[in-house]
């Protein structure tokens, strides 16, 4: 249905491109002293041509088009927008009481005019994914959005986009009554759509009524169309994590806490992909012994071969924002390209964006960072913002900076 | 080829992190034989013994258990030549995987306990005790907190699980009665009915509980269709006669035989228990793994009482297994010692922790003893496992070794002198015949058996003496009157007022002989003491005999004297009372000077007027600040009071009221003041310990022995410290026990200055100030051998 509508609607957009003869392109040109593309080839002193927010072509050696805009940034880096694959920001509060509501979705409640849109977007994040927080069991679905917009459907990129699951006790409640209440609501839920599935099929039997907000959450999640993010605060919660995901056969990411590196062997073995905690380097303290051993988080899973995504978390001192991360990363021993990478194109593959953020190639949306320098130096500045082609973001106009370092200068 | 090279680098990623987990060095896959064994051990199978016995094992299952196994070529033999080596324990319950949290139902036959185990935790505690395989109970909180699990401790995560549903939990003890208010809304909320009302639940009285259990049991449900096919065991949580029989009742009622975990007074009803073939996991009602902070004299209480129950079980023909105290499956060797102890047939001990555990559990099939096919969990041990000092050295758990004992390892330790082979009274009840000491620059670092020190430790053989701590005596006047050679000088006791500031540390000479003489007879700790007569006597000074410059005194203000006897008593009390008064005064006055004195501090930088003056301090009175310190219990309070009228007013007001650590001096009237025995810290007596108290003869040390009320022999005299321990003999003779006199010698005058943590105990830690005697202590006959004082010998009686 949905289908038919977009192939309505591009026919007819066809047909009218076609009656004002193009003067509808919007074309675009980026100059580059080094395009930063993300797929394997970085470009010295690069062209970008948009079109209309997409990127058309990416070469050095590219004709500039006659009606194209040109923004001249041969003296800085582009490179593609940072993605956040998980955040319970931008909430009034991250988490209702009751902890089983699959219905819930966070669209229904971010608040654009947080500050934490603002600082995100000046730290170059062009998407993001808003999940409910970790206190809860089936928390509600995921709204991604591009932090800029005074309205939360500007913002909206796409929604329902994941549903978070928490192996992470709610309410009081003990570990093992936690597990269990996950499993019999899978089981009922599961129970639930297989006999109304069977009913609407049977066509002796009356159709079935709608299916309740939860159970169309639940129905997704089954179909695969709806990704769960399951929280796992330790390295037990992942083995039972995966157990479940396993049993009810969903498609799921591990959002991970700092003690579950040792179930690393056991994520590998069920192939899931991960979110790591924003600390990414802490001491782990032998109880036996009382020794501490240094816990580098990326570098295990990088050599395990586990894909990765960072996260960052505005109140944390070293992990602020998401390059701040991926620099720690590099400082602790993580080739940078597998940095870069875990904050832009695996994030965007994780919260469905992978054909459209995260790289500089044509097809792509142009949502691109202009530098100052070396995206992971902390002297470097993130001079532009473009998402779709168009600037959103640019240092030279952003008063709250200025007040900011001005702040600092006193 | 890539391909090829990223997945070995994965392999050895994984196996590299096995090798993480288990702790051991080497990568097992590396090694060219899956066989396994170890020779050379006396092997316990129930009731076989195989001397000089094989294990061979592969993949963590035995393949053969006996004296000639033939090895397969390249097995990885280990010789454990004199060892022995047993089945690992079995925990038949433990609360490993309730965390903190508690389930919103008071029945729930869902919830699966081993859905909070914690898989990567190293279990270090558990191994070090054998316990290698552990029930997990799903609660302890609920009447029916769900199904128990069986797992193996320090087993790789995919190996940890032996059984995941082994039993169903009920508790029909005091701790289910709180169920919370039940919240229970449905998982799909409709428009009509978002949020469900709170409702209550039961059972919140024994007797609810019981209705609800019974209404659950006759529910049809497949939870309940499994117990009574025998295909689900039911376990019931209950201690007391009256829960046990309960428990029998309903399980009659459904035909179930029922396992009575915890049966605290199963003894009392083991006949009931064996009609109902019910079975007992009996939990240890002794900590042992917690220090008993009771003290030392107070009456021998509940645990004991209840240490007969597996005797009783047994004798019954009830099936016994046996756990330990704690919630966290360790201590079963000790538990089952401690059975033992208390008549639990030998012979079917280690069953008790192994075979018959397991079988409670359902997995005898898998774990708890040594037979082809079991799983290779084993712990190897240096001795017999019941007897004293064996230790655990190697834990197995399906063929990983995964706990060494380190500490045999490290035991030759410091020190510079060892006392080998002496009888050891402890001071505190110890009585530890053929015992070592070692110590290290004056501090005892371990007593037990066959010490090790390094080579250059100075080694005494005491074989057939007796050593005990140094004496303390609480009552001296020794240096206060000094009687040199030449001339007699007479210092006069102190008596309050001016006096009060002076420790009477700073006047004793220290090389009055009288030190000498009460070092010989084993007197060390010498509290000379204040005068009487003044409300606030004066203080005491804690004296060490035969030590030099620093040492010799060891506290200057070790007590205040207080003087609440006599007919005026309560005068004195009221006297007592303002000078507390007077202290709060000065107390107030000293924080408001801090006060302020903060606020100065604190003041603002342009405070340009000057508008804030520093605040004057307050003049500082040494006595207050004495009795502040007393009255935060650093510095005791040495009570003189008689009669019982006294004892009960002034200790109420003293310990009760104001908190004071209050020690009685006397105290005859002992005998009319019980109800506050307990506020006192303890006694002190001086000879004569009988005495004609109301027309009647009273024998104040068993008086206040059978009052439970810690007390200390003193000698009160100025000479006569070097007599103490014939004071105490002559209490002995009118039978006081020996093993009390010596406490009243030791630990409790220790305890009593607040400083057992140093003296009149020996232990590890403890200065090592001891004694030695060449027989019983208050046989007359026994002489002083020998005094070390911070580990030197500092007397040595010669010509023996």
């Amino acid at each position: 249905m949905r289908s038919k509508t977009r192939i309505t609607t591009i026919l007819f957009l066809a047909t009218f491109s076609l009656l004002v003869h193009g003067a509808s392109r919007h074309l675009v040109a980026i100059k580059t002293k080094l395009t930063l593309t993300g797929s394997g080839r970085d470009q010295q002193n690069g062209i970008i041509l948009i079109e209309d927010g997409i990127i058309k072509e990416v070469s050095p050696s590219l004709k500039i088009p006659w009606n194209a805009e040109v923004i001249d940034e041969s003296k800085h880096i582009v490179m593609p927008g940072f993605v956040l694959a998980h955040t319970s920001r931008g909430l009034e509060r991250a988490n209702e009481s009751m902890p089983d509501v699959p219905f819930l979705s966070t669209f229904d409640a971010i608040d654009p005019f947080q500050s934490f849109f603002r600082d995100s977007l000046r730290n170059g994040i062009t998407g993001m994914l808003i999940l409910p927080g970790n206190s809860t069991r089936f928390g509600g679905t995921g709204t991604v959005v591009k932090p800029t917009g005074k309205l939360v459907e500007d913002m909206l990129i796409q929604k329902p986009v994941g549903l978070k699951i928490s192996m992470s006790p709610a309410g009081g409640q003990s570990r093992m009554g936690h597990v269990q209440q996950l499993r019999a609501y899978l089981d009922g839920a599961k129970k639930s759509l297989d006999k109304w599935n069977k009913q609407a099929k049977d066509p002796k039997t009356p159709k079935p009524g709608e299916l309740s907000p939860a159970l169309k959450t639940m129905d997704q999640l089954f179909k695969g169309t709806l990704k769960a993010f399951v929280y796992c605060p330790t390295a037990s919660d992942v083995i039972r994590a995966i157990e479940l995901i396993q049993q009810f056969k969903f498609k799921a990411i591990l959002v991970l806490g700092e003690n579950t590196w040792k179930a690393a062997p056991y994520i590998k073995k069920a192939n899931l992909p991960v979110i790591l905690p924003p600390d990414i380097m802490f001491f782990d303290r032998n109880p036996d012994t009382g020794e501490m051993k240094q816990v580098i988080l990326p570098t295990i899973f990088a050599k395990m071969r586990i894909p990765f995504a960072f996260q960052c978390d505005p109140s944390s001192y070293d992990a602020r924002t998401l390059w701040q991360v991926a620099a720690e990363a590099v400082k602790y021993g993580l080739p940078k390209n597998l940095a870069l990478a875990a904050i832009s194109s695996t994030p965007a593959g994780m919260i469905g964006l992978g054909g459209k953020t995260g790289q500089i190639r044509p097809g792509m949306e142009a949502n691109l960072l202009v530098l100052t320098g070396d995206p992971l130096d902390p002297t470097t500045w993130i001079d532009k913002v473009l998402i779709g082609g168009k600037v959103v973001y640019d240092r030279k106009k952003d008063e709250y900076l200025k007040l900011l370092l001005k702040g600092s200068q006193k | 080829m890539t391909f090829t090279r990223m997945r070995i680098t994965t392999l050895s990623m994984v196996g590299l992190f096995m090798v993480l987990l288990s702790g051991q060095g080497a990568l097992q896959a590396a090694d060219a034989s899956p066989h396994q064994a170890i020779t050379g051990v006396t092997i316990l199978m129930g009731d076989k013994v195989i001397a000089d016995g094989v294990i061979l094992f592969k993949e963590g299952t035995i393949l053969a258990v006996g004296k000639n196994v033939k090895l397969p070529k390249g097995t990885r033999t280990t010789s454990e030549k004199g060892k022995v080596l047993m089945a690992g324990l079995v925990a038949a319950d433990s609360l490993l995987s309730a965390g903190p949290g508690a389930d919103p139902h008071s029945i729930n036959t869902q919830l699966v306990a081993v859905d909070g185990f914690d898989y990567f935790s190293s279990f270090q505690a558990q191994l070090a005790g054998g316990t290698t395989c552990a029930y997990l109970s799903p609660g302890d909180n609920r009447l029916v907190p769900g199904l128990g699990s069986v797992v193996k401790l320090g087993a790789l995560p995919e190996k940890a699980i032996v059984k995941k549903v082994a039993a169903l939990d009920s508790v029909l003890t005091p701790k289910a009665l709180n169920p919370p208010p039940l919240y229970s809304p449905k998982p799909y909320p409709l428009p009509s009915e978002l949020f469900p009302h709170q409702e209550g639940q039961l059972p919140s009285t024994p007797a609810s509980q019981a209705a609800e259990f019974r209404r659950f049991l006759a529910q049809d449900n497949p939870t309940n269709t499994a117990l009574k096919d025998n295909k689900l065991t039911l376990r019931i949580r209950a201690d007391s006669v009256a829960e046990i029989k309960t428990a029998l009742t309903i399980a009659r009622e459904n035909r179930l035989s029922p396992v009575i975990v915890g049966g605290r007074e199963a003894g009392q009803v083991a006949p009931e228990i064996r009609r109902a073939k019910g079975t007992v996991v009996w939990r240890c009602p002794f900590n042992f793994n917690r220090v008993d902070t009771r003290d030392p004299q107070a009456p021998v209480e509940k645990p004991h009482l209840y240490a007969y129950t597996p005797a009783l079980l047994e004798k019954a023909g009830v099936p016994v297994v046996i756990c330990g105290a704690t919630d966290s499956a360790q201590d079963l060797l000790s538990a089952v010692s401690f059975a033992v102890a208390h008549g639990f047939p030998r012979e079917k001990a280690l069953a008790a922790v192994t075979s018959q555990a397991a079988s409670v559990l359902g997995v005898s099939d898998k774990v708890g003893s040594l037979d082809k096919g079991k799983h290779a969990d084993f712990i190897l041990l240096d001795g017999m496992p019941l007897a004293e000092g064996t230790a655990i050295l190697k834990t197995y758990v399906n063929g990983r070794m995964v706990y060494e004992h380190q500490g045999l390892k490290k035991q030759a330790q410091a020190g510079d002198t060892l006392l080998k082979n002496a009888l050891v009274l402890t001071g505190d009840g110890g009585h530890y015949p053929a015992t070592d000491i070692l110590i290290d620059k004056g501090i005892i670092v371990a007593v037990g058996h066959d010490l090790k020190g390094p080579a250059r430790a100075k080694s005494i053989d005491l074989t057939g003496k007796v050593v005990i701590p140094g004496l303390i005596d609480l009552a001296s006047r020794l240096g206060t009157h000094y009687f040199g050679a030449d001339n007699e000088t007479n210092v006069p006791p102190f008596n309050g007022g001016s006096t009060f500031l002076l420790s009477p540390g700073e006047i004793i000479r220290p090389d009055d002989p009288c030190f000498k003489a009460s070092l010989e007879e084993g007197v060390m700790g010498i509290l000379v003491r204040g005068g009487e007569g003044s409300v606030v006597a004066g203080t005491g000074a804690l004296l060490m005999a035969g030590a030099v410059r620093d040492d010799f005194l060891v506290k200057p203000f070790a007590c205040i004297d207080v003087d609440l006897s006599g007919s005026s008593w309560l005068s004195r009390l009221n006297q007592f009372k303002s000078l507390m008064g007077r202290l709060d005064a000065y107390e107030k006055a000293g924080k408001q000077y801090r006060d302020a004195l903060e606020d100065y501090t604190h003041r603002k930088p342009r405070d340009t007027l000057n508008r804030m003056k520093e605040p004057a301090p307050p003049g500082v009175n040494p006595q207050y600040e004495l009795l502040i310190k007393a009255r935060k219990r650093e510095i005791p309070l040495f009570v003189r009071v008689n009669r019982g009228d006294e004892i009960a007013g002034v200790v109420k007001f003293l310990a009760g009221e104001t908190g004071f650590a209050c020690n009685l001096v006397e105290a005859e009237g002992m005998l009319r003041a019980p109800h506050v025995a307990h506020l006192i810290n303890g006694v002190i007596l001086t000879p004569p310990f009988q005495r004609r108290i109301e027309g009647k003869m009273v024998d104040l040390p068993k008086l206040l022995e059978k009052k439970g009320i810690p007390f200390a022999i003193a000698s009160d005299g100025a000479l006569g410290s070097l007599y103490l321990r014939y004071y105490a003999a002559e209490a002995v003779r009118r039978g006081l026990s020996p093993d009390l006199a010596l406490r009243a010698l030791t630990s409790v005058p220790a305890r009593m200055l607040g400083v057992s943590d140093q003296f009149g105990v020996i232990a590890k830690s403890r200065q090592a100030n001891l004694v030695v005697l060449d027989g019983p202590v208050f046989t007359p006959g026994s002489r002083v051998q020998m005094v070390l004082l911070k580990g030197n010998v500092v007397y040595k009686r010669s010509g023996q």
